[in-house]
């Protein structure tokens, strides 16, 4: 049972609010707090906390007056943008916060045609960026997260997506930045901290400041307005849900093991030939590709029969970016490639039909506009309803094998049903010279016991990628309850204590986002 | 699909919060202007007012974590149920979210009440068998004398309350159509009452299914084995809502449109030239809740000389025109803010005519016309199709 009962400790605070915003932008009533309470993570539902209240600003003074107001009181702040985390990060930790929705901050202020760049606000979303942009001939690669995700939030949130072989992950697109801190100061970074230099450069006087945003998840301030880089896009100025993108070619590749899978993904890679390449598992085409989640279901009860095409999959995108025949260069790239690895090449219309031969009524869906506006990654959720992603990137990519046995051995005894338990997809990352490999959980957020299951998947998941080399145990989506997760591990004690050092710099009262990173 | 809350509470519990019914497909969207798909969450801003807010409210109480307040009554209420969010979530999950809300409405009807705006035309229902407190006498005023009617007919045309009294052309125009196409048929006469609608939709279920059993029982006395709807709401109700709550449908149910693309398939037909550019809107009772999508844009394409010119959200990922399930009585400004995003939208197109197949959107648009600086005319689709066959 959740208490909602206002604490009465700054009756105040309210109308100090109210005055900021405006009455129509703020509440207290429960049934706006309550949603506010828990998201689809294990952690928030355990322990659900609603905010006091929740502010609507709509532009950065209006933050920075919060900002100033939370610090006079001591109140935490908790800041959420599109609220697509599935890690409790916009849920609070403390009661009596300040719940601050970043909806109202929703333009687009400027895309650059001469600089390959969009100047945005907090709430645009990958979507809207790329439609916008489309039409200019312009894009930036989507995560495979639901195209409603903000912009600025997933790249602050270690973002990333299927085309990170080519352009790496979503961070690595920020050009400039403009932050409020806790304190309510503004920091410009890159060549905008300059004068009126503009947003072109992402190097600003002394060192590069935003790195310290950058996985912060709101504990260090907020970012009211981002520029962004942009890459040339030759595929139309719309998506048709029906119709692959212009000047576009998408190619499937089955491969018989997992090692000429790995070989192939980081050849691949290295050509630099395409604009999305990545391992599909077979749980997201399972589970994600059918319109329906009875023919899901039904083909994962069959999954065995699907594994000889499905297991070691991959699909490339390619583009003529400069003209048609870059896209023939490449097609040929990618089947010498698939050729020499043996891996058997598809037409992707004709790789679902091993799934059709299992279920009449199987409606593929998705692989067209799939790599550029996901539909599969939101479709997974519905499996089981709770979904819980765990990232190692490794280099070199071909440890992604000896991970995969690890892991198997790991969850060997692990109190979810192991059906539900996934190894799943290798990214390549940089051209190749790194690997992202994924294991998602599905899980029941009915069952407390798989909740609990989740938090302790996540603890040993941790050591499991600590006890390995050059394997990142800690990514982005334990974020909120890292410390948690992380504590046994003796080096992370160092970096604890130096984040301790910034945020108390930053933020003396502990009022934003606090218990999301540092604890 | 009626859902019972307490069973559904673990589907509920599994929405995954992924936002995807916050905006139309993102495959299908074209521009940022024109992305949003929920009214209630694009007005009022606040998470809860978007579905899976309302899942999370869902949610509380039932596990009594809430208890119902004015802001409750209004996240509950100040939404059309124009089933935006469905139709995404169908995409992606097996939420229903539109099936829930309706589920949270009848119980808070049952808890507290109807809204008082509600309760008003509840009681005009329940005197006057019609929402606009209209004598009942009154309701075939607009019946042309010369209009040939068949007695013994087994087509009926169930006129419903909106174009019998606010949208007499609606109404004036069937007839016309169906006697110039030289269809046989009939109408209920004074044994039509309002189909119940408004109350289904606003959770006053009880007094909605008197409303059904009383034109059940009068279709039943006549005979009828094809029923034809001018009203995208009637018709919904009479294909979806009547069975849910048991009434037994065993006639075809047709919206005009339909029945016009069946009838100009196969019958030689010749329609005048209407050189118009036209836009049209999809009524959220024809298209998202009743899957019509087709059929008014196949009348429209079989007139010469239109061109039809499409908005930027359609069909599935059409926006509502803000009237519906007791917003226009309960919230005017709300139903006259979202006809205005609507109204851009089919400025946009450029189009003469922005036209559609339901009388309560064309009310809805009529009146935010009035204050609004728009350069197209806003003329139902039956009197499109009245002036091709005239
Ligand atoms: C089914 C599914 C699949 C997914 N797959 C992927 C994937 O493939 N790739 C991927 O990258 N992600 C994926 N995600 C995760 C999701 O994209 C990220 O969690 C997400 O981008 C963060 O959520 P958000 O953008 O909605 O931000 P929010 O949830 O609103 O916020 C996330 C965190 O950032 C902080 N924050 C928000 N805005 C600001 C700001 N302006 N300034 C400072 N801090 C801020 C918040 O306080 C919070 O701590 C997936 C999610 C789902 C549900
Ligand atoms: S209602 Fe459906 S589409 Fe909306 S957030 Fe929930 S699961 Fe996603
Ligand atoms: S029914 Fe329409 S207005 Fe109501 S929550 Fe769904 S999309 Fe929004």
């Amino acid at each position: 049972m959740i208490d909602l009962s206002l604490s009465d400790k700054h009756p105040e605070l309210y109308s100090k609010l109210e005055r900021i915003v405006g009455n129509e932008y703020i509440s207290d009533d429960p049934s706006i707090r309550i949603v506010h309470s828990r998201d689809q993570s294990p952690f928030a539902n355990l322990k659900p906390i609603p905010p006091e209240y929740v502010v609507l600003p709509e532009n950065t003074k209006q933050i920075q007056e919060i900002l100033k107001l939370s610090n006079e009181y001591k109140v935490p702040i908790v800041i959420q943008n599109t609220g697509v985390n599935v890690a409790g990060c916009c849920v609070p930790s403390n009661t009596g916060s300040i719940l601050m929705h970043l909806r109202r901050l929703n333009q687009i202020i400027e895309i650059d045609n001469l600089n390959m760049s969009a100047t945005i606000q907090p709430y645009v979303s990958y979507a809207e960026l790329q439609v916008e942009t489309m039409k200019k001939g312009l894009w930036l690669p989507s995560p495979a997260a639901p195209s409603t995700v903000g912009v600025i939030s997933n790249m602050l949130y270690c973002g990333m997506s299927w085309c990170m072989a080519k352009y790496g992950y979503e961070r690595r697109s920020i050009i400039c930045m403009t932050w409020v801190t806790p304190k309510g100061e503004i920091i410009k970074t890159g060549s905008s901290a300059v004068g009126n230099l503009g947003n072109f450069w992402w190097n600003g006087p002394g060192p590069d400041l935003k790195g310290i945003l950058i996985g912060a998840v709101g504990e260090l301030g907020i970012c009211t307005e981002m520029t962004v880089k942009l890459y040339p896009w030759v595929g139309g100025s719309r998506l048709k849900p029906d119709e692959l993108a212009e000047n576009t070619k998408m190619l499937a590749i089955s491969f018989s093991s997992g090692e000429r899978m790995l070989k192939a993904l980081q050849e691949l890679s290295r050509a630099d030939i395409a604009i999305a390449v990545t391992n599909m598992p077979i749980a997201w085409s399972i589970l994600g590709m059918p319109k329906s989640l009875e023919t899901s279901k039904m083909l994962w009860e069959r999954r065995k029969q699907l594994e000889p095409i499905l297991k070691n999959f991959v699909l490339v995108c390619i583009q003529g970016i400069t003209s048609e025949k870059q896209l023939e260069y490449g097609e040929k790239v990618v089947r010498q490639i698939a050729k020499e690895s043996r891996g058997m090449v598809i037409d992707p219309e004709t790789m679902s039909s091993p799934m059709a031969q299992l279920a009449p009524d199987f409606q593929p869906e998705g692989n067209r506009a799939e790599f550029f506006r996901a539909k599969i990654s939101p479709r997974i959720m519905r499996f089981k309803g709770g979904f819980m992603p765990a990232f190692f990137p490794q280099e070199p990519i071909e440890k992604a094998l000896k991970s995969e046995e690890l892991m198997e051995n790991t969850l060997k005894d692990f109190p979810i049903h192991p059906q539900d338990l996934y190894s799943s997809c290798i990214v390549p990352v940089d051209m190749g010279h790194f690997g992202l490999h994924e294991f998602d959980v599905f899980y029941d957020q009915n069952s407390p016991e798989e909740l609990e299951a989740c938090l302790d998947f996540a603890g040993k998941i941790q050591k499991l990628a600590h006890s390995q080399e050059n394997t990142w145990p800690p990514h982005n989506e334990w974020k909120s309850y890292h410390w948690d997760v992380v504590k046994d591990i003796p080096e992370f004690k160092i970096h604890k204590s130096i984040t301790e050092k910034i945020k108390n710099q930053f933020d003396p009262n502990r009022i934003m986002n606090p218990g999301k990173w540092l604890k | 699909m009626t859902i019972d809350l307490d069973e559904y509470y673990k589907i509920i519990r599994n929405c995954s919060k992924c936002a995807m019914c916050r905006n139309m497909s993102p495959w299908e969207m074209q521009s940022k202007e024109f992305k949003d798909i929920c009214p209630s969450g694009t007005r009022f801003l606040f998470e809860a007012y978007f579905a899976p807010g309302k899942m999370e409210i869902a949610r509380a109480l039932l596990d009594n974590e809430i208890e119902y307040s004015d802001r409750l009554e209004h996240i509950l209420f100040a939404c059309p149920l124009c089933g935006g969010c469905q139709a995404q979530c169908e995409e992606v999950n097996i939420i229903n979210p539109l099936d829930v809300m309706q589920e949270l409405r009848k119980r808070y009807v049952e808890a507290k009440g109807p809204l008082s705006a509600h309760a008003k035309f509840a009681e005009s229902l329940k005197e006057f068998h019609n929402p606009y407190n209209e004598p009942h006498e009154n309701r075939l005023n607009w019946l042309p004398r010369d209009i040939k009617l068949n007695e013994d007919a087994k087509i009926a045309y169930f006129v419903g309350c909106t174009s019998s009294y606010r949208r007499e052309e609606i109404a004036k125009a069937t007839v016309n159509v169906l006697s110039s196409l030289g269809v046989e048929f009939n109408i209920l006469h004074s044994n039509e009452w309002c189909c119940g609608s408004p109350l289904f939709m606003t959770g006053q279920i009880d007094d909605g299914i008197e409303l059904m059993n009383h034109n059940l029982e009068a279709i039943k006395d006549k005979g009828i084995e094809t029923l034809v709807f001018s009203c995208a709401g009637c018709y919904k109700t009479f294909k979806k809502t009547y069975p849910q709550n048991g009434g037994d449908i065993n006639y075809k149910v047709y919206h005009f449109t339909e029945f016009l693309a069946d009838y100009l398939k196969n019958k030689e037909i010749k329609l005048k030239s209407f050189p118009k550019s036209i836009t049209y809107h999809d009524p959220c009772h024809l298209g998202r809740h009743s899957k019509v999508y087709e059929a008014p844009r196949e009348v429209l394409n079989q007139i010469p000389g239109i061109k039809l010119v499409e908005m930027e959200r359609i069909k599935e990922n059409a926006w509502c025109c803000g009237a519906g399930a007791g917003v226009s009585s309960a919230y005017k400004d709300f139903a006259y803010w979202t006809a205005t995003q609507r109204l851009n939208e089919a400025e946009s197109t450029g189009a003469e005519i922005l036209t559609t197949s339901c009388p309560f959107c064309i009310t809805n648009f009529l009146e935010t016309s009035k204050t609004s600086n728009i350069s197209f005319e806003i003329i139902p689709l039956i009197k499109i199709i009245e002036e091709a066959i005239k």
